[in-house]
């Protein structure tokens, strides 16, 4: 809904627009908590931060493509890793990696918030928080919480944020005008 | 182990060792800080590149086996095969592309020199006549068609020419061709084959085996050859230590990929070099006498007055052939009339569908009509169908006699022949 701040943040008409892109020939999964969580866990630059390489991205594609259901299982299936090696024919190492960066920019695109200052960091790692909040407040299964898009998590975070009496969210005039100040600062 | 055990090991077990190692690391993750599943990635990629490689090899055994057998096809040699390939290659003309192409041209060229007017005409109007294409090869004529194309002073007509030989229209890529045969000469195509050449008949046989015994690929492909001798390593090491992707195929057989990628770029930059600046080709034909060329000539005329009279011996025999067959059908025929001629005769058989008053009652109902007096004017109505089935009877024997008489006066004539 729009308000007198202006339009809504494109995070939020993102969130449910945005289809994942097929990288070395998968189709990739909306990226969940439960993918955060293995590439977290992997070290995976694409999370973690840090140069990547042809194994990162082989890695990152094949986690994308699975889910919780699938269970870890699936995940370290090598029999079913070398079936998908190949099919591949031929690839283009630099486009796939754009390609997965896109999907991966696109997926963790979250509203945005003036910073208050009086937050306080959490321990548990973020993707249980997403996976939690998700089972909690939008009473998903356990399932469902951990395959739920965290573009939508993120959203639906928001918007349970401004309820609880949280002002800072940003609107997206000034998202706009704090861009054109940095801009102009250059 | 030797490196090829490792890999038929690898390729015939079951991935349990793998699973082993990922339970263990699900398992200890708890002890750790950071990177609990940092193995993952190397056993992933690692599997992948296994995919990957066993692919390609997949792809290189197919094409040897492809070439050779096309080599086998078209009675040429292998080297002959890839150094057209690269050619064509070079001008753009894929494998496939490449194969019809070449195939249509040896198919042309068998027409042509048995004297089919089509192609005939086709090579005529490129200047290459009927005689000249005798005991030439088909790698030979397309050398004699760059030289003839260079020569010509109406390349619109030539190429026209071309595509009637060829059946399709590929000019500007033949054009290419035909220039690059012309500015390099095929031999150096083919001594820049040479080398490849052995090894690819090696991966052909390979492929050969790999077809009869359908075992795995990647057990042929680490078998073949010393030329890939890198691979078989890549394959080794991904497979059995489970070396990341990246570090197996740069360590190994990308790099001599890379290798020739690049060795082909710079043999193309030379050509092209070449082609702007190179003295004119050198000439394909040798300088011919004029008796060498007459005998080659009367050469020409021999094996095709030989070939027309095999052809005419081979189709006199067709046609004795088709004539015992004909005859034997006759006989067939004659032998059904006279089997009908008897049944006619016989009375068993009633011509046409009519069938007899009596077939549809039966006895006693026969008995009950002609008691109870029901055949009023029946009798007579019999009489007249009897009479009626007699005529019938008598026109079928005639039809029947005037068919035999036909297949009599035809056995009659055919046996003369036959």
């Amino acid at each position: 809904m729009l308000n007198e701040r202006g339009v809504m943040q494109g995070a939020f008409i993102l969130s449910h627009t945005f289809s994942p892109p097929s990288v070395l020939g998968l189709r990739l999964r909306p990226f969940s908590p439960w993918h955060g969580l293995l590439l977290e866990a992997a070290g995976s630059p694409f999370v973690c931060g840090g140069r990547t390489d042809a194994d990162d991205l082989i890695l990152g594609v094949w986690i994308c493509t699975k889910s919780y259901r699938d269970g870890f299982r699936a995940a370290t299936d090598v029999a079913a890793a070398r079936k998908w090696g190949a099919k591949i024919k031929r690839f283009n190492l630099a486009a796939e990696l754009s390609a997965f960066n896109y999907y991966l920019d696109a997926s963790f695109t979250a509203p945005e918030y003036w910073k208050s200052g009086d937050g306080s960091s959490v321990k548990a790692p973020y993707f249980w928080h997403l996976a939690y909040f998700a089972m909690h407040r939008l009473h998903l299964t356990e399932a469902d919480a951990w395959d739920y898009p965290i573009a939508k998590i993120s959203c639906y975070q928001a918007c349970a944020a401004e309820l609880g009496g949280n002002s800072n969210l940003m609107s997206a005039d000034e998202i706009k005008g704090i861009e054109t100040l940095k801009a102009e600062s250059k | 182990m030797s490196a090829i055990a490792q890999l038929k090991a690898l390729f015939s077990i079951d991935t349990k060792q793998a699973e082993a190692a990922i339970d263990s690391i699900g398992n200890k993750v708890k002890q750790l800080g950071s990177n609990q599943l940092a193995g993952l990635k190397g056993m992933i990629a690692g599997a992948f590149s296994v995919g990957v490689i066993a692919s390609f090899g997949r792809k290189m055994l197919q094409t040897a086996d492809d070439l050779q057998t096309a080599a086998n096809t078209f009675g040429t040699s292998m080297q002959t095969m890839i150094a057209l390939k690269s050619v064509m290659a070079e001008s753009g003309i894929g494998a496939e592309k490449f194969m019809r192409v070449f195939g249509k041209l040896s198919a042309s060229v068998s027409e042509a020199k048995a004297g089919v007017k089509t192609y005939t005409d086709a090579f005529a109007a490129m200047n290459i006549a009927q005689e000249d294409l005798i005991g030439l090869d088909v790698d030979k004529v397309l050398e004699l068609m760059a030289k003839r194309y260079g020569e010509a002073n109406d390349k619109a007509e030539f190429l026209a020419a071309t595509s009637k030989a060829l059946g399709e229209r590929i000019g500007p890529q033949l054009i290419e061709v035909f220039q690059r045969i012309n500015k390099e000469g095929l031999e150096k195509f083919r001594d820049e084959a040479a080398s490849v050449a052995a090894g690819m008949s090696d991966t052909a046989a390979a492929a050969d085996a790999f077809e009869r015994l359908g075992s795995k690929v990647v057990n042929m492909v680490a078998a073949v050859n010393s030329g890939f001798q890198h691979l078989k390593w890549t394959l080794v090491d991904v497979a059995t230590q489970w070396i990341s992707f990246g570090e197996a195929w740069r360590q190994n057989a990308v790099q001599e990929v890379v290798e020739v990628s690049d060795d082909v770029k710079r043999r193309a930059a030379l050509r092209r070099a070449a082609q702007r600046g190179a003295p004119a080709a050198p000439e394909y034909e040798p300088n011919m006498t004029d008796p060498a060329r007459e005998e080659k000539m009367r050469v020409a005329r021999v094996a095709k007055e030989q070939e027309k009279a095999a052809k005419e011996k081979e189709k006199a025999a067709q046609e004795k052939s088709d004539r015992a067959k004909e005859l034997f059908n006759l006989y067939a025929q004659q032998n059904e009339l006279k089997e009908r001629e008897k049944e006619l005769l016989a009375g068993t058989l009633q011509p046409g569908i009519s069938s007899p008053e009596r077939g549809r009652v039966d006895s006693l109902q026969a008995v009950g009509g002609l008691i109870g007096g029901a055949g009023g004017g029946a009798i007579e109505r019999r009489a007249e169908k009897q009479l009626k089935v007699t005529e019938d009877m008598q026109k079928e024997l005639q039809r029947l006699y005037s068919k035999m008489d036909e297949v009599r006066t035809a056995i009659a004539a055919l046996s003369e022949d036959v």
